[in-house]
């Protein structure tokens, strides 16, 4: 699903040269659910930006669904975003301005989805992450695990292939970040392929492979019993 | 379509919780568009109104007016009248004439002061009536109500009015075939015209027909070219007739005009000039023209003021949105993840902005509803907001809805633009105020449209100043005479008062607040004629055209006219009335005999003789004009006005008084009178509306652009909590952060001031090239307007210098 070959990516300032990335190359498989880690400053969510098509790489090549997307423009990007690929972010990134029921839905009115479908959709996802008592809420009334389930929500309601998590519990208390994690893994389980940032040791356990990286390179990939 | 549907609702549902969310940024916004839009609502039906005049005509652009200039001695001068003949010239000689007409110049309308009118046994007053002759309705063709067009000014003694002079005298009755008696004349109501919706130089409110003048007086009429007695109007039968017309005209004063003059034997000549209908309005160089012209300058010194108006605030609702991207930096990054495309956002913010122009507009529409009235006060206006919407003529409509598309770009499209560029690589990330800072590369953009907004407000206050005080020299200028305390009032033309002049007059002066009495034809402040001298004394000999004051025995001292050298007219000089002249100083200058007083005059109203006296100058004429020579001659026969000096006293029981007496000897017209000292100051009512107009746009200028400043520093200083709660913890002193925090918005304010001043400085020195006496441009006016503009900004950021000054500063080192 995923194959990156050799990639880099490089930040310049006036005066300095910073290399994020460089010569990353792996690859995932669909369905797979795989934990990147490393220190601060090691580049993971530099690559998580490359696998999420929110940027692109300096140099290699970025295979997503087979086809080349290292080269493509913001527009082609944001089309294959809205279609394959669901974000979970630390700080959960809802809309204040909008209610948990139209942060849910927001993607689905990006994919031109007609009303009735969009309300049936939300609704039942709203179920399934237990949030629906609180669909008329701001995010700024909710708690931050209930936050970050309705980030999750959002992050599942176009029925993406590729859900991208960057430290998905690294705002919350263990009790409700085990929640997420459970969220996690049972849309896993289901067939969404999931590639996760994390500093968690316990929450890579959820994980059926780690990629650890450090000064932007991987140095070791684990791959765990239960995925072999 | 669906979809963009439902992506608006979500942008509408989106902009509506952000402006409930955050109030004083909305409210900012708001206020700020209001007032420039209202503004531009006032200004811009002004606007359209003065360039509605005469375009309602069917064919306006074949409409023209002959205009006479002569010239005399060098001297010309340019008068929109003509002559008799040339209105008879144009109907038989010229084939591309479908039809031409001339009024009458009875009337002068700037009087204001009406005439009596009776319909049978009610006394009625017509504000202003004028002769025409019966092709008049063949080129304006005003819509008749009553009566017809082709017929109604053909016989003698009749007589069309406007529907709300019909309307007023005869209410809902009919008005044709009522009778009209005006002095000893009955006329026949033969039409009732619609002038509503005819904006026009045209001022009349009844016309009656050129008929009622007697055969004699016609063929007067006709034995001279130079008598300017009226108006001459053309209808050419084709657009491209005007083209060539003024070869014709001169061709016209060549074979027929010249040869006249020669025969005549008078050293002058004529020329004649056609000048388009719908140019009349704009144009004030001609003598004699319309009281409803006006300045061109005046309309488009407004119109500036209305467009920068809506700069400011939209340049408000630019720097806000930009500065507080920060708040919406995250929104962004989010809705780009989940896949919006960046025209998608360019258009949610667009929509914004358009929401909130929108919403503006509805409110300035109803405050300029409000408004209007003062508004139409303040410029002495009839305007009304709808029509704008509901006139016959689209372009209003059109200008009005592209200025509210533009304004809503011109707001929304530069942050759109920026925030919509935002990565969400970027935004996403924590830390997010350092991160946006580095996103924010139009910093100095902001600055340059603080700067630019500035400018316009400094300049604005500078100006309204120094109009303000030119109008206050103005009126402290010392005028040579005195004008306070003189009552006015204007004989009816065909009442028994001159006969009972010397009756009254003691009458008058027995009321014991009563000084002086005089009658005459002339007075300071009101049109005077000009009339052809012979001038000469044993040495030369010649023409000259000077104005013309008809006085009696009592004028001079009345208005303590001082004497310079000879005498003034006296009654020990019984022949005074035929053979003496007295002139002012001016005069004395410009005729350049060496003894004034040696001089021979003789002029053609039967007065031959010296001049006796010369007389210090004085203003009869507004201060826009120099002090022109001027000649007197004594007439005690005629007069048009009555005027009576008085002390200071009980006004009201004075005026009473005096109306009494008046009203003793005639009971069939109505009391006029007005006081010599407001007429006088009438001359500048252009200026001083200017004025009002200045300081109030001044006051909302300024209003606007403290709003945004206020909003921006609001921003400015959010972005530099932390900045300014670690140099409180490192022990700053309190007025060093109060430096720091407006010194940055105080620079852009001196900028904006220095920038703007050679600027204001040229555009004054150009209005005020327009008085013959003025004031000099100072550094102080210009100075003290800057300091005005600084402090208000100033007081502004202080607000929320200090607000940030008190926070706690753990509070913000926490911050993020």
């Amino acid at each position: 699903m995923i194959r990156s070959e050799h990639l880099s990516k490089v930040f310049r300032t006036d005066e300095v040269e910073t290399t994020a990335l460089n010569d990353v190359s792996f690859e995932i498989r669909k369905g797979e659910f795989v934990a990147i880690m490393g220190p601060s400053g090691c580049g993971k969510s530099t690559l998580l930006n490359i696998l999420g098509l929110l940027d692109n790489p300096t140099g290699g090549k970025y295979f997503f669904l087979d086809k080349d997307v290292s080269k493509s423009t913001e527009r082609q990007r944001a089309n294959l975003r809205k279609f394959n690929i669901g974000f979970v972010f630390q700080n959960f990134n809802l809309i204040d301005e909008l209610t948990v029921f139209e942060n849910v839905e927001l993607p689905l009115i990006y994919l031109g989805m007609p009303a009735r479908e969009r309300r049936t959709r939300v609704d039942v996802v709203l179920e399934q992450m237990q949030i629906s008592h609180r669909s008329k809420h701001f995010p700024l009334q909710l708690s931050g695990g209930q936050q970050q389930r309705v980030a999750v929500a959002r992050a599942v309601i176009a029925k993406p292939a590729l859900i991208l998590a960057d430290e998905p519990t690294g705002n919350l208390d263990s009790v409700h970040g085990e929640e997420v994690m459970n969220l996690l893994n049972d849309l896993n389980n289901n067939g969404t392929t999931i590639i996760m940032v994390t500093h968690s040791q316990r929450d890579a356990e959820y994980s059926q492979r780690v990629i650890r990286l450090f000064d932007g390179q991987i140095i070791n990939e684990n791959i765990k019993k239960s995925a072999l | 379509m669906k979809h963009n549907r439902i992506l608006y609702l979500n942008y509408l549902h989106t902009a509506f919780r952000k402006m409930m969310k955050q109030p004083t940024y909305a409210l900012i916004n708001l206020i700020g568009l209001t007032a420039g839009i209202m503004v531009f609502l006032l200004i811009f039906s002004y606007v359209v109104q003065e360039h509605a005049y005469d375009r309602q005509w069917k064919s306006f652009n074949q409409i023209y007016r002959i205009n006479a200039s002569l010239n005399f001695n060098g001297r010309i001068d340019h008068f929109a009248l003509s002559s008799y003949n040339v209105a008879q010239a144009m109907k038989t000689d010229f084939p591309e004439v479908e039809a031409a007409t001339m009024i009458f110049r009875t009337h002068f309308n700037d009087d204001q002061i009406g005439i009596t009118v009776w319909h049978k046994d009610r006394m009625l007053e017509l504000p202003s009536f004028t002769y025409a002759d019966e092709d008049f309705f063949n080129v304006f063709d005003y819509p008749f109500v009553e009566g017809n067009p082709n017929t109604a000014l053909v016989e003698p003694k009749s007589m069309v009015l406007s529907t709300e002079l019909a309307m007023r005298f005869f209410g809902t009755e009919t008005a044709l075939g009522k009778i009209l008696r005006i002095n000893k004349t009955s006329f026949v109501v033969t039409g009732v015209i619609d002038k509503s919706k005819h904006p026009s130089h045209l001022e009349f409110d009844a016309l009656a027909s050129m008929s009622t003048y007697p055969q004699k007086s016609i063929e007067q009429f006709k034995s001279d070219w130079f008598w300017l007695l009226g108006y001459t109007y053309v209808r050419f039968n084709n657009d491209e007739a005007a083209e060539n017309f003024g070869s014709k005209l001169d061709y016209l004063v060549g074979e027929t005009i010249k040869p006249w003059i020669k025969g005549v034997n008078v050293d002058g000549s004529i020329e004649l000039r056609h000048e388009a209908v719908n140019d009349i309005h704009f144009n004030n160089s001609l003598q004699y023209d319309s009281g409803t012209n006006t300045n061109p300058s005046l309309v488009q010194i407004f119109s500036f003021i209305a467009f920068f108006l809506l700069m400011i605030a939209a340049i408000n609702y630019m720097n806000l949105a930009t500065a507080r991207s920060m708040k919406h930096a995250r929104e962004i990054g989010i809705r780009k993840v989940v896949g919006a495309h960046r025209s998608q956002l360019i258009l949610q913010f667009l929509g914004e902005s358009y929401i909130l122009t929108l919403l503006a507009f509805g409110a300035a529409w109803s405050l300029a509803e409000i408004l209007m009235p003062y508004f139409n006060g303040l410029i002495g206006m009839d305007l009304s907001l709808s029509n704008l919407i509901f006139s016959d003529n689209p372009i209003p409509l059109f200008i009005l809805v592209g200025t509210i598309i533009l304004l809503g770009l011109l707001s929304g499209l530069f942050p759109s633009l920026v925030l919509s560029s935002f990565s969400p690589v970027v935004v996403l990330r924590p830390g997010l105020a350092s991160a946006v800072n580095g996103q924010l590369r139009h910093v100095n953009f902001r600055r340059a449209l603080v700067v630019l907004q500035f400018m316009i407000s400094t300049g604005m206050i500078i100006s309204t100043l120094i109009v303000s005080s030119q109008l206050r020299f103005i009126h402290s200028h010392p005028k040579g005479i005195d004008l306070e305390q003189v009552m006015v009032i204007h004989y009816p033309a065909d009442s028994m008062m001159y006969a009972n002049k010397e009756v009254i007059r003691q009458q008058l002066l027995m009321i014991p607040e009563v000084s002086h009495v005089s009658a005459s034809k002339s007075l300071p402040g009101y049109k005077s004629g000009r009339l052809m001298f012979f001038v000469g004394d044993t040495v030369k000999s010649e023409i000259h055209t000077m104005n013309l004051f008809v006085v009696d025995h009592h004028f001079f001292d009345l208005l303590k006219i001082k004497l310079h050298e000879g005498r003034l007219f006296s009654k020990e000089f019984p022949n005074d009335d035929s053979t003496a002249f007295v002139v002012n100083k001016a005069a004395a200058d410009y005729l350049g005999y060496p003894n004034t007083l040696d001089v021979e005059m003789n002029c053609g109203l039967g007065v031959k003789g010296k001049i006796v006296g010369v007389v210090e100058n004085f203003h009869y004429l507004s201060l826009h004009n120099p002090i022109e020579p001027l000649v007197f001659i004594l007439d005690e026969s005629k007069a048009d006005y009555l005027t009576v000096k008085f002390n200071s006293g009980n006004l009201k029981q004075v005026i009473e008084k005096i109306g009494n007496i008046w009203q003793n000897f005639d009971q069939k017209h109505f009391f006029h009178f007005t006081f010599l000292d407001e007429r006088f100051a009438r001359q500048y009512k252009h200026e001083q509306s200017m004025l009002s107009l200045f300081g109030y746009f001044s006051l909302i200028v300024i209003l606007i652009s403290c709003l945004g400043l206020y909003g921006l520093s609001a921003f400015s200083i959010e972005q530099r909590t932390r900045e300014i709660g670690i140099r409180k913890v490192l022990g700053s002193n309190p007025f060093a952060l109060l430096k720091l925090i407006t010194a940055s918005f105080m620079i852009l304010v001196l900028v904006a001031g220095v920038l703007v001043m050679p600027i204001v400085y040229f555009l004054m020195s150009e209005w005020l090239s327009g008085f013959a006496f003025r004031i000099d441009l100072n550094v102080l006016q210009f100075l003290s307007g800057f300091i005005l503009a600084a402090v208000v900004a100033l007081l502004t950021v202080l607000i929320q210098a200090m607000k940030a000054i008190r926070s706690n500063p753990v509070e913000a080192i926490k911050y993020e």
